[in-house]
């Protein structure tokens, strides 16, 4: 009965639709409709793609200056505590760490056939650091590390992927392309130690966006120090007096007690090596400072980076300022999504016009029928309902195509992501659905809204 | 429903009409169920007068109750009631949308009381059952008048209102028609204003105005 009365509204209310002027606003529809649409997608995707953080961090250490001869003496370039605590006190800086490294020899095997002994290894001398699992951006419970581990869980910066995905694989036949989940998998020999005796495995359980460094869990690489560290080890040394061994062999820690000014004078020389002799100042350099760290990792507020970097540049640090880029390609990014969204919304406020026009056009054309109608005791949302219906099939229609247009939009930033080595969710994610389906709502409310209007104006103003 | 009109004076006819007429700028209270019929010229305001009680026109000055409540404080809504619960009007132009069958126009009411006579009853009465599928264009002026009588009186109403409603009928046709109204009438315990250009018998009427 229902479908038969709105049957006959319908009949009752056809009007030639002005056909140019339709196509002209579906079409204005559809562009401003995908582009909104697009724009939000690209939003979430690039939330999910780029660092978005209310903090940036950065990495600082000392000026490497000179060539071989002098960089070789001068390894022990470390922030001493009162460096790092006037670092800290620069306004904008929230957090501030140092990293550990390793003290042995350290190289690694990558297997990556996913087997130990299956095909070639890519071998490399490496370094491992650490720093407080709160700087690090890729945690999960594969970062946890005890003694009774089966692996060392490392963590190495994502562009060393896409090097070896990028630089290395295509250049070696034996060297596969590697996924996240692939290079994940790969068994990792680590030798430490000159003669390479002791021998773990070791796995990339994430690839940091953040840190430029091969990290490795605190407690593994305070254990391994401990353990394998060269120079925490005890070491003997002769002491020389008149060209002659003069008394027992001096441990390391006893030389470090001697007052500096008599450091020049004493001679020593390392047990299995007695030709071999230098002064206790000489050897005392050369050893690496053991209180402090060689690099630090800040963490700053994003608005006080370029204040900080004003500060900190006169003192001579060496800073890495990617992540401040990245902030920058953040806010680039996000003017592309506000040009691309207000162009979509720019057509969408022109299709709603186009459209509004039309509709007023055709319920202008009609606006006797409608009249008598609603003098007949018909209400007015039931008029203005009939055309809301015919704007609304034609909309859905075109939010559809805008849906699936975007869709695809989609597909192929999923394969451009995983072609530049990156991740992205498929399908649209929650953002966009809800995004468009407001957008959609909002459109068709105002709309319905000037149907409405148009009709009330129409059945009225003859008298009112 | 009782119907009241106080000193009403539609505005485009204010002027003309304001003197001796025995409608406008009057006292007027139709009882429920009353029969009046409004005899008239021409230009007199017949049909504005009807368009008033029927709330389509609000150009007027006066007073203006329907059951004891003033009308000027009707909303849309409430006159969307009342048309299409209490009060029917047969419009003079008539009003049946060219495009649709006479039978779809009897049909398209936004509600149809259920004790009604039967559409097939009604035209077959009034001798116009073999045009129900005819487009309405393609009808006579005689035949689109019947059927508009016969939407008319498939509404719910208390208050029926007839707007010249044989003006285009034979003697015996306009007979037949009033005969059915005067059924419906009855049967529904409604009242009628009717207007004409010149008094009719076919009614008894409880009052007839003199334009």
């Amino acid at each position: 009965m229902q479908n038969n009365l709105n049957r006959l509204l319908d009949r009752c209310l056809q009007t030639k639709s002005p056909g140019k002027a339709m196509v002209v606003a579906s079409l204005g529809c559809l562009l401003g409709s995908f582009l909104v649409i697009l724009a939000i997608q690209i939003y979430s995707d690039s939330k999910s793609l780029l660092p978005n953080e209310s903090s940036s961090f950065v990495s600082l250490s000392k000026k490497v200056k000179g060539g071989l001869m002098i960089n070789l003496s001068e390894k022990g370039k470390t922030f001493s505590p009162e460096e790092v605590m006037k670092i800290k006190e620069i306004p904008g800086v929230i957090d501030i760490a140092g990293f550990s490294r390793n003290h042995f020899p350290l190289s690694i095997n990558i297997w990556p056939t996913g087997k130990i002994g299956l095909g070639s290894a890519a071998r490399a001398d490496l370094f491992f650091e650490s720093i407080p699992d709160r700087f690090i951006d890729q945690q999960s419970e594969d970062w946890k590390w005890d003694q009774n581990k089966s692996f060392v869980p490392i963590i190495v910066p994502k562009f060393y992927l896409d090097l070896w995905n990028f630089g290395l694989a295509p250049s070696r036949a034996e060297y596969p392309s590697l996924s996240n989940e692939a290079a994940s998998s790969m068994p990792i020999e680590i030798f430490i130690g000159e003669d390479q005796k002791v021998r773990m495995i070791g796995r990339f359980i994430a690839f940091s966006k953040r840190i430029n460094s091969v990290l490795v869990p605190q407690n593994f690489l305070q254990w391994a120090n401990a353990r394998f560290g060269e120079y925490n080890q005890e070491k003997y040394f002769f002491l020389w007096k008149n060209e002659s061994i003069h008394g027992p062999p001096v441990s390391l820690s006893e030389l470090k007690n001697i007052k500096e000014e008599n450091r020049s004078e004493i001679i020593i020389s390392e047990i299995d090596k007695p030709a071999v002799q230098i002064s206790l100042s000489s050897l005392l350099e050369k050893q690496p400072d053991q209180t402090g760290p060689s690099r630090l990792i800040a963490k700053l507020e994003n608005s006080a980076a370029t204040p900080f970097f004003e500060v900190i540049e006169p003192l001579g640090y060496e800073t890495s300022k990617e992540y401040i880029q990245a902030d920058w390609i953040n806010r680039v990014t996000d003017l592309l999504i506000w040009a691309v969204a207000g162009l979509g919304a720019l057509f969408s406020f022109f299709s709603i016009t186009t459209f509004t026009s039309c509709f007023r056009l055709m319920v202008v054309q009609s606006s006797q029928t409608s009249r008598d109608l609603v003098q007949l005791g018909f209400s007015l949302s039931q008029v203005s309902g009939i055309f809301t219906k015919r704007f609304v099939r034609i909309f859905l229609l075109i939010w559809i195509s805008a849906i699936f247009a975007v869709s695809l939009c989609k597909s192929y930033f999923v394969k451009l992501a995983l072609a530049h080595g990156s991740e992205l969710a498929s399908g649209l994610g929650w953002e966009t659905w809800a995004g468009a389906i407001l957008y959609a709502l909002l459109f068709s409310s105002i709309n319905h809204l000037v149907i409405q209007n148009t009709i009330k104006s129409c059945c009225f103003e003859k008298y009112d | 429903m009782r119907i009241s009109l106080r000193n009403i004076m539609p505005h485009p006819l204010a002027e003309c009409l304001m003197a001796n007429s025995a409608l406008w700028g009057k006292e007027l209270i139709f009882e429920p169920a009353q029969s009046i019929q409004l005899v008239a010229q021409s230009g007199k305001g017949k049909s504005t007068f009807l368009d008033i009680i029927y709330g389509i026109r609000s150009d007027y000055q006066g007073n203006f109750e329907i059951s004891g409540k003033n009308t000027s404080n009707l909303s849309t809504d409430q006159w969307k009631d009342l048309r299409s619960r209490e009060l029917s009007l047969l419009f003079q132009d008539l009003r049946l949308f060219q495009n649709l069958s006479a039978r779809e126009n009897l049909q398209l009411l936004p509600i149809v009381d259920p004790d009604a006579p039967k559409i097939g009853y009604m035209c077959e009465r009034l001798q116009v059952d073999h045009l129900l599928d005819q487009p309405v264009k393609n009808l006579s002026l005689g035949q689109r008048q019947r059927f508009a009588i016969i939407r008319c009186l498939r509404k719910p109403f208390r208050w029926l209102l007839l707007d010249e409603p044989f003006s285009h009928l034979d003697e015996d046709n306009a007979k037949e028609a009033a005969l059915l109204i005067k059924e419906n009438i009855c049967s529904k315990e409604a009242g009628l204003i009717l207007t004409s250009l010149q008094p009719t018998v076919l009614f008894e009427f409880d009052q007839i105005i003199q334009l």
